[in-house]
């Protein structure tokens, strides 16, 4: 090996080349050895190539960087995997990538607006009639919203309404035990809370079961009242009243029926 | 991509050393930085296809390296030499060694003076994640192959390391 093949590949040494594949690697690291001169210049090829590694960590990398790769990642590859021809040269891809944020800030907006819809306010601090009670509620199964707390599970749903000082049912009221429990929730109404827990019934029927204290009413209407069957809003309601509570089924649409569940409860 | 998570870690290990090296070869923030972008986007949408997941790495550099030189050519803001055209400059002991005080903006400076074939293997070398193995496979190339690129790379950087300080 003469001394400019050697200096060639000393040039470019790093510790981490495979010497078991590159012999000649092996053999121009002896030559140092025996020439200070290279030995000298070799040490010189190893600090430039330190100085310049330094210099390239000194790049300055913007630090929003990561955080604008995630946002801009596709979350389902096969509706947006793009085809080469769909990857534009970069200078243009800004004008996408800002349309394509409008849209997607849009789409946001109105996942949002569908997801998360606005909480349903019951203006007014005193309550104390049962038949406002049943339409408010009536209103409250027509609106849009969401169960703060999914479960199937109906005892599970109690103990997450009573976590949240919401009114609740010791135990799972009449035939609704054995139906599928889907979720729970809880909301203001004036200064009272209600609570409501969601279910379906044996037709697979969606069935609201809204929950208030007793004390929320100035006066009850009677049970007798309370318990026959009434069409508010367009749904079936009934309910009954215990020794602090005041519940009242409401169905989801004009077909569903919530007699023979009514007539399930024990003391109805 | 099929798992977020995964993909967060990816961008999270990966993205400075990707920018420097498109930063390195464009030479300006918003190339750099739209480079980078796009090779994650790339990853998001192709990598499931990379069967050896260590060669992730790899992958991600020589991706950009080949969306580089395909809109380099394209605007022709660049001027390619191919590399059979290029003589041997082997580093002689004469010459002014030029590593004094060297900046990140002044070896970037000099880096564009250097063959755009040698650049890229330059580039990835002063990298410091990267390994021989790695440079290899993100170029295709044999190591000797790319010994021999980055011999020849070094010594047009001293040349021009001279010239711009």
């Amino acid at each position: 090996m003469t001394l400019e093949e050697a200096k060639e590949i000393l040039s470019v040494y790093r510790d981490d080349l495979p010497l078991d594949e590159l012999p000649e690697v092996s053999l121009a690291l002896t030559m140092p050895e025996t020439n200070d001169a290279l030995q000298e210049w070799f040490k010189e090829e190893q600090k430039f190539d330190q100085e310049i590694s330094a210099a390239f960590s000194e790049i300055e990398v913007p630090k929003d960087l990561a955080a604008r790769v995630l946002a801009e990642a596709p979350t389902d590859t096969e509706d947006q995997k793009p085809t080469e021809s769909k990857i534009v040269p970069f200078p243009t891809r800004r004008l996408w990538i800002a349309a394509a944020a409008a849209v997607v800030l849009t789409a946001a907006g109105l996942v949002n607006y569908f997801a998360f819809p606005p909480p349903v306010q019951f203006p007014g601090t005193e309550f104390s009639s049962v038949s406002k009670f049943r339409n408010d509620m009536a209103f409250y199964a027509n609106s849009r919203f969401v169960l703060a707390h999914m479960t199937e599970d109906f005892a599970e749903a109690r103990d997450w309404l009573r976590d949240h000082q919401a009114p609740s049912y010791e135990e799972t009221p009449g035939a609704i035990v054995s139906y599928e429990g889907m979720g729970c929730q809880t909301f203001p109404w004036g200064e009272h809370q209600v609570s409501l827990i969601c279910f379906r019934n044996g037709n697979d029927d969606i069935v609201h079961l809204f929950v208030a204290n007793k004390d929320a009413f100035k006066e009850l209407m009677p049970a007798s009242e309370l318990q026959a069957l009434q069409v508010e809003r367009k749904l079936e309601t009934g309910g009954w009243i215990t020794e602090d509570k005041v519940y009242l089924f409401v169905g989801s649409d004009s077909d569903v029926k919530i007699g023979s569940l009514l007539a399930s409860i024990s003391g109805v | 991509m099929g798992n977020p998570a995964e993909f967060e870690r990816i961008v999270n290990d990966f993205y400075q050393d990707l920018y420097r090296f498109a930063y390195s070869l464009a030479k300006n923030q918003a190339d750099a930085t739209d480079l980078t972008q796009q090779t994650f986007y790339r990853f998001a949408t192709k990598g499931d296809t990379i069967r050896d997941k260590s060669k992730t790495k790899s992958w991600l550099f020589r991706t950009l390296k080949n969306d580089f030189l395909s809109q380099a050519r394209r605007s022709q803001k660049f001027q390619h030499i191919p590399l059979e055209d290029a003589g041997p400059e082997l580093p002689d002991e004469q010459s002014e060694d030029p590593s004094r005080s060297v900046d990140s903006h002044l070896v970037v400076e000099a880096l564009q003076k250097v063959d755009e074939t040698y650049r890229i293997a330059l580039s990835l070398f002063y990298m410091k994640g990267l390994s021989y193995k790695e440079i290899a496979h993100t170029l295709e190339i044999p190591i000797g192959t790319v010994m021999s690129r980055l011999s020849r790379g070094k010594a047009q950087l001293k040349s021009a390391l001279s010239a711009v300080a």
